[in-house]
């Protein structure tokens, strides 16, 4: 009812800043819908939490929409997982490295221009590069 | 007269008129397309931005114009910038998204990234008004999925 009323003020063009009010308060009640925002924006805003593992262990627990932007290819054109494969060498388990690797190419559907990692075994590094469309100097 | 300083109006969703000088506005991508095909006429329609936001924007565009201003004066005025609600934040983000100001948006994007940042996933839904929708489940699936990134 409430907004019935205003709406019809705003059309006649005499209170044009009820409505305006009316809108702002509706930002703010919600805060933005940083659920909704679209994919290219939100993944512009998770590549700069660096290394990209502090951006999936603080992204994809959020909510669907966030988690499904750190899932795929938005946010997996410049794979830096050099620092996270060297940890995976000094825990001792460098038996991951080909695995995450595949699974963050594949993540990527072949967009991804450059790819850094440390240790990647022959079966790693064959999987990116048949998937990389540039070739390699 | 003809090198005389060119002023353009804008207006907002919420019928606000903005009349800035050319040379500043068209830090927009968006308006300096405008300017350059020829297609302003007297007032450039902004349909994705209300007045709240449009003020905030034309502070950043004239500090960032003004002449020989410091480095350092600019990064101070970019950290109290920022320095605001996230749905201020939010509104700013669609803002400089729809008028192209790459390096406007790049500076919200790094706020907002440097707000999730050290955070849990219930500490940012709180801070960005989130709802949780995953169910017990579904976190677990996505633990096992990430859990290279979560051991």
């Amino acid at each position: 009812m409430e907004n019935e009323r205003e709406e019809m003020e705003s059309t006649n063009g005499k209170s044009k800043r009820v409505c305006v009010r009316v809108e702002n308060d509706a930002v703010c009640s919600t805060g933005g819908r940083w659920d909704e925002l679209s994919p290219e924006l939100l993944a512009s805003i998770f590549v700069r939490i660096v290394p990209p593992v502090l951006m999936v262990k603080s992204v994809a627990l959020v909510c669907r929409n966030w988690m499904e932007i750190v899932s795929g290819p938005y946010c997996w054109t410049d794979i830096d997982l050099e620092q996270w494969c060297r940890d995976c060498c000094v825990a001792n388990r460098p038996h991951l490295i080909d695995q995450v690797v595949r699974k963050i190419v594949r993540r990527s559907r072949s967009t991804f221009r450059r790819l850094s990692t440390f240790r990647l075994g022959d079966v790693g590094f064959s999987f990116a590069a048949s998937r990389l469309w540039v070739r390699v100097i | 007269m003809s090198s005389s300083t060119k002023f353009l109006t804008l207006k907002t969703n919420d019928k606000e008129e903005f009349v800035l000088d050319e040379a500043i506005a068209i830090r927009s991508q968006t308006i300096k397309n405008m300017v350059e095909d020829d297609c302003v006429s007297n007032v450039i329609p902004l349909p994705n931005v209300d007045s709240k936001t449009m003020i905030k924007v034309i502070e950043y565009w004239k500090k960032h114009s003004e002449e020989g201003i410091s480095k350092d004066k600019l990064m101070d005025f970019d950290k109290a910038f920022v320095k605001v609600d996230q749905s201020i934040l939010y509104a700013l983000i669609l803002a400089a998204n729809f008028l192209n100001d790459a390096e406007m948006l790049d500076m919200i994007c790094q706020e907002v990234a440097n707000r999730i940042k050290g955070k849990t996933p219930e500490e940012i839904r709180k801070e960005f008004n989130i709802e949780n929708d995953f169910t017990p489940e579904e976190e677990e699936e996505i633990r096992n999925e990430n859990v290279w990134a979560f051991e």
